[in-house]
Formats: structure tokens, C-alpha cells, sequence
């Protein structure tokens, strides 16, 4: 029994020693004292900057690259940002980057924002490819998703994934990633020729607990660089929250099972670390008294583009995943005729048992919430199309093309009028 | 490249590294089955009248070092280098063809929009056919026998830009092994194990800018001859340019 019961605290021991290191590598980028900086043996070049603020007296680790720095030819990191600069061309030039309108302009306002002196360094690429992410290239090149844009709700929270993207940047993390892969790899290559051992699977492991880390340091910088620019720090777990509503419980679980395999935290523990240390920043005074939300503003630059990204995401088919996002869309309460038009249309194209009922469902809600776009005539005439009730059909055909005269597929439901007659 | 991306609840699945690890071993099993890889549509040739017109693109060189474990470490300096070496020895050799050259410097991305388009899609397209036509095991039945590959009309916009009626395309990449890697391939001799060193693959293909088809494609695949010399450079152009079709041209004409 004894036995038995130290077993258990040595494991929660162990447990919470685990717990509080996670919680260190958040706080990294915001409490770290100069002395410790000088030791650090993770920069390529001795750039290290600190930065210390007026009142309180703690330093800020701000970033080990300065702005304008490009690496020096020859080095690792020449090496890798030449590769990146290509790269960037092909993402500069590719057939799914946005240039129209007001996103592209808004993201980098932002981006220069936070991003302060490094502005400069920082391109901002609005590309439209589905799912939550956004992605630094180690030469400042951003990309930010569409399918990243439609699942946050305001600028705070855009600004809270912008934040972290930068702390990429600032750390230099993919010459630290090079280092380290290649490192691992020697070190499996030779114990495997030597000893016979095959090393594979633990440096892949240890390389993804890496990445999991520099994850985390960047979440600290996206606190630290949200706050400071006038956002609320708390953003950041609401983002993480929101995100695991989004994926659903199922696909939490799953990840879970796999996190040593995972180059990410898992949401529930980025939103647990984040909350801790915004607190911390409240408490420290560090926090802004009216945080900027950014609520309408977002909303009013997204609606231009919203319909498109979530058209993208019905194309995918991933209708459960979809299904939630648009019900917390409509839940944060801007557009909603559209955004119940767009549920309506997940279960038509499903097309499971009980799906046209329920479209249609969506569809008199949208109504009721205001003007849904005038495709709505034409999923409603579908419908009832596909259920032989053609005199409904072509009355609902010929609503979609009295609101949408220069319709592109104009001709083909002209051809579905006056069925069955 | 996309070192640090920010995947949300779902991680993402195997990495950069591994897909690498993965070309070497297919390189590997390649360079064993080395033969003329040439590819030539006659006709093409047959029907131009003098005097040609050639778009020389600025040619895409990368070196890297091949570390130990298997991992490339790219390396902009000796990049430079080599495209230096490999862009003067392309001058000399399409100099002394009876055709007229103009060379087309690397597009930034603040250029021609449409013109940067055809030298990402030359790239493309490229490396398509050097997968799918000329490596046995992937190629495509489609592409057996039946060498057919085009950049489609869009084209058009190179051949009025330059007055070109072809346009040559090179892309070069080799890597070289790190001390560690030569002290592995030495070790792993003794205990019998065979560890490949840096491997050189190389294309370079003409398209008809009349209507974007692939006219000529040959391919240079070594593991020896460092480009960073300019001997090495030379012999890698020579390799690549021995059965160019427009130099035949020349001697009827």
C-alpha cells in the first residue's frame, strides 16, 4: 500500500514538475532576466536584445534577430533564407493569394502593429487555402489562411495568432529546427551504424517535443506582443477555447492519444498556460484598462470575403466541423442572414436522410434574421426540384435570376425551368 | 519551408525531413540505372527558320550540404557560385550557336507578374517530366513512349515579351557531403554497409513558344563533379547540352 501511494505522488510529482516547465517555456519571451539571456545558447549570432520597461523593472526578452538583419552568406541561415526567398516568390505569385480588396491592407496594419521595429521585415500574404493556420517562413515571409480568418472572431484574436506567427520570426525558430534535425539525424545515423540501435522514432520524438516548445515560446510572444499593443492578453485562451469547440470533442481526444507525435500543444493546453500568464499580465499592471476588441472592424473587412471562404470550406466537404464554426459565427451575432444561408446550404449538399428539412429550416431562418444572399432562391428552388415540386422550383429559379440577372450559371437553371410541365 | 507553422488542434503528419530522406533513397536507387535520358521532338525543330530566337532563363541552382544523418543543409553562398559558373559556360555555349540569344535575369516579385508565372511553371513542368516520363518507376503509362508535355498558350506572353521563338530552362541541384558524412560513408565501408554520398541532378528543356510544348529535355544525374569549380560547372553544361537539338540546326543550315 505504501508502495503503492508513493508511486502515486512520485507520478504527480513528476506530473507537475512536467506542468511547471510547460508554464516556464509560455513565460519565456515575458519574464526572463537579462543575466539569463547572456547564457543562452540558442542564437546563431550574438544579436540577443533585451528590452526592459520603465516601471515594472522585469526584462523582456524581445528577440535575438535586429530589425533589418538578413544572415550572412555561407551560414545555415543564408542557406535557409535563400531557399525561403524562392519560395516566397511561388506564394507571392500563387493563383490562391488575395490582393483585392481591404483584408490583404488590414492584416499588415496589424501585423506592422505588433510586429513595432521589425515591421519592415515582416510580408504579409493572405492566401486562400482551408483550415486553422498560419505559418512564419524563416525569412518574415507570413502566411496567413483563410480558413484561419473565418473560425476567429475579432481583430484581438486575429491579433493574438499574428502575435505568435512573429515570435517565430523574433526567435529565429526555423535555424533552431535546422540545428536540431540535423543534429538528431546525425546522432541516429552514427548510434544506428555503430551500435545497430535504430534511433529513428526517439529523435523524431524529441525533435516534435522541440517543436512543441518553441510553440509555446511563440504563444508567449503573441501575449507579450497583444498586450502591448493594446489588446486584451486573455484573447489568446478565448482563441484556444474556441478552437476546441470548433474541432470537436472527438477530434481533441484523438490528438491527445498522438501528442508525442504532435508538433503542437493541444488547444486545451494552450488555453490553460495562456490564461495562467495573462492574469500575470493583468496583475502586473500590463494590461490595457479599455483592451481594444476590434469586434465590428473585423467583421466589417471579413464580410466582403466570408461567403467565398465558407464556400471553399463546404467544397472540402468537412460538414461537421463546419457545422459548428457556423453556429458560433451566428452566435457572435453579425450577418446572420448569411451566415444561415450557409448552414441551410451544409445540409443540402450533404444530403443526408433529414437534411432538406433541415435546410430548409436554415433557409426561413435566414429570412427572418434579414436579407440572405439571392443563391438562396436558387438552393431553395433546388430543393424542391429534387422533390418533383417544379412549379415551386421555378418560382424560387426565377426569384435567384430577378435579384441576380448576370448569374453565371444563369443558362443551366433557366434549363430547370418549367420542369414537369 | 514551412519551418514554423502554426497547425492548429490537429498536428501535422511526417515533415520535410522525412519526404527527404525518402528522394535520397529513391535518388539512390536511380543513380544505379543510369542512361541517355534525352528527349527530342523533331518536328519542332524541323519547321523553324533562321534566324532562331532564344530566351535564355536565368538558371535555378541549388547546393546544399548532405549532413550525416541524411539531412541537406542548404547553402546560399555556394548556390551563387555554381549559378555564376553555370550561367557564364550556358553564355559560351549558346555564343557559339548560329542562333541569337537573350537572357532573362531571375524575376523578384515586384516584376512582370505573367513572366515570373512561366518561369515558376517551367519549373513545374520540369520536374514533371522528370519524374514522370524519365524515372522508369514513376513514370506515367500516358507518358510511355509518347513525349508530350506543354505550358498550354499562356506562353504567348514570353514569345512577345523577348521575340523568342524557344525558351531554355535549367535547374540544378546537388549536395555534398559534410566531414561527418564522408567519416559515416567510411565507417559504414568497413562494416560493409553502402552509404550514398552528395548527388547531382540536374534538367534542362527548350520549350516551342509557338504553341508551350516541351521541344527537348535532357536530363544529368552524377555523383561526382563539384559545381562550385568552374571545370565541374562546365562539364555539367556539356553533359546537359550534348545532343541539344538547336546546335544540329546549325550544321545543316
Amino acid at each position: 500500500m505504501i508502495v503503492f501511494r508513493t508511486g502515486v505522488i512520485l507520478c504527480a510529482l513528476a506530473a507537475a514538475a512536467c506542468q511547471s516547465n510547460k508554464l516556464d517555456v509560455y513565460r519565456k519571451p515575458i519574464n526572463t532576466p537579462s543575466a539569463a539571456l547572456a547564457e543562452d545558447s540558442t542564437k546563431a549570432s550574438p544579436t540577443e536584445e533585451t528590452e526592459t520597461t520603465e516601471s515594472e523593472g522585469y526584462g523582456y526578452r524581445l528577440s535575438d534577430i535586429t530589425p533589418a538583419q538578413r544572415p550572412t552568406t555561407g551560414t545555415v541561415e543564408g542557406g535557409i533564407w535563400y531557399q525561403a526567398d524562392k519560395a516566397e516568390v511561388k506564394i507571392a505569385r500563387s493563383g490562391k493569394r488575395i490582393k483585392d480588396g481591404p483584408l490583404p491592407a488590414y492584416v499588415e496594419k496589424i501585423v506592422c502593429t505588433l510586429a513595432g521595429p521589425y515591421c519592415d521585415d515582416i510580408r504579409v500574404y493572405v492566401v486562400r487555402t482551408n483550415g486553422f493556420n498560419a505559418s512564419m517562413m524563416p525569412n518574415g515571409a507570413l502566411i496567413v489562411q483563410s480558413g484561419f480568418l473565418i473560425r476567429v472572431r475579432s481583430e484581438a484574436q486575429l491579433a493574438t495568432v499574428l502575435g505568435h506567427e512573429i515570435g517565430h520570426y523574433l526567435r529565429r525558430h526555423s535555424l533552431k529546427r535546422t540545428k536540431d534535425t540535423v543534429t538528431g539525424a546525425n546522432t541516429a545515423a552514427w548510434v544506428g551504424i555503430l551500435l545497430g540501435v535504430p534511433l529513428g522514432p526517439q529523435v523524431f520524438a524529441n525533435l516534435r517535443e522541440f517543436s512543441r516548445d518553441h510553440e509555446r515560446e511563440a504563444d508567449g510572444y503573441g501575449l507579450l506582443l497583444m498586450s502591448r499593443a493594446g489588446y486584451d492578453p486573455r484573447q489568446a485562451t478565448w482563441v484556444w477555447d474556441r478552437l476546441v469547440r470548433i474541432v470537436g470533442p472527438e477530434a481533441i481526444k484523438e490528438r491527445k492519444r498522438y501528442n508525442f507525435m504532435a508538433t503542437h500543444p493541444t488547444s486545451p493546453e494552450r488555453s490553460k498556460a495562456l490564461r495562467i500568464i495573462a492574469n500575470e499580465l493583468e496583475e502586473r499592471g500590463d494590461v490595457a484598462a479599455e483592451p481594444i476588441d476590434g469586434f465590428v472592424e473585423y467583421q466589417n473587412v471579413m464580410a466582403e470575403y466570408r461567403a467565398d471562404f465558407i464556400e471553399d470550406e463546404i467544397a472540402d466537404g468537412n460538414f461537421d466541423e463546419l457545422e459548428r464554426l457556423l453556429e458560433i459565427l451566428i452566435g457572435d451575432g453579425e450577418n446572420r442572414a448569411e451566415l444561415l444561408f450557409y448552414r441551410g446550404e451544409i445540409f443540402r449538399r450533404r444530403g443526408k436522410k433529414k437534411d432538406p428539412e433541415q435546410a430548409m429550416f436554415a433557409y426561413n431562418r435566414a429570412f427572418r434574421a434579414g436579407t440572405p444572399p439571392p443563391e438562396i432562391h436558387r438552393s431553395i428552388g433546388l430543393i424542391h426540384f429534387k422533390l418533383k415540386e417544379f412549379d415551386q422550383a421555378t418560382e424560387h429559379f426565377a426569384k435567384y435570376l430577378e435579384l441576380k440577372p448576370d448569374a453565371k450559371d444563369a443558362s443551366i437553371v433557366k434549363s430547370m425551368m418549367g420542369a414537369g410541365t | 519551408m514551412y519551418n514554423s507553422a502554426f497547425a492548429g488542434a490537429l498536428g501535422r503528419s511526417i515533415g520535410p525531413i522525412a519526404i527527404r530522406a525518402i528522394l535520397i533513397t529513391l535518388a539512390a536507387f536511380a543513380l544505379s540505372a543510369c542512361v541517355t535520358t534525352d528527349r527530342v521532338v523533331k518536328e519542332a525543330f524541323e519547321k523553324a527558320k533562321p534566324p532562331i530566337r532564344v530566351v535564355v532563363m536565368d538558371p535555378d541552382v541549388n547546393l546544399g550540404e548532405l549532413t550525416a544523418g541524411g539531412v541537406t543543409v542548404p547553402n546560399d553562398e555556394w548556390s551563387l557560385q555554381a549559378k555564376t559558373h553555370i550561367r557564364t559556360h550556358l553564355k559560351n555555349k549558346m555564343g557559339a550557336l548560329d542562333v541569337e540569344t537573350v537572357y532573362m535575369q531571375d524575376q523578384s516579385i515586384n516584376d512582370d507578374q505573367e513572366i515570373g508565372y512561366m518561369q515558376t511553371m517551367f519549373e513545374v513542368v520540369g520536374n514533371a517530366i522528370q519524374n514522370h516520363d524519365i524515372r522508369p518507376i514513376l513514370q506515367l503509362p500516358t507518358k510511355k513512349n509518347n513525349f508530350y508535355w506543354t505550358m498550354g498558350p499562356t506562353v504567348a506572353r514570353l514569345r512577345e515579351q523577348y521575340d523568342a521563338d524557344f525558351a531554355l530552362m535549367t535547374w540544378v541541384h546537388d549536395t555534398y557531403s559534410s566531414p561527418d558524412r564522408v567519416a559515416l560513408i567510411v565507417v559504414g565501408a568497413i562494416l560493409g554497409i553502402g552509404i550514398q554520398g552528395g548527388v547531382q541532378q540536374g534538367y534542362m528543356g527548350l520549350v516551342d513558344l509557338s504553341d508551350g510544348r516541351v521541344v527537348w529535355f535532357n536530363r544529368i544525374q552524377r555523383g561526382f563533379g563539384d559545381l562550385r569549380t568552374a571545370e565541374a560547372a562546365e562539364g555539367s553544361v556539356e553533359f546537359l547540352m550534348g545532343n541539344f537539338p538547336l546546335a544540329k540546326g546549325k550544321g545543316k543550315s
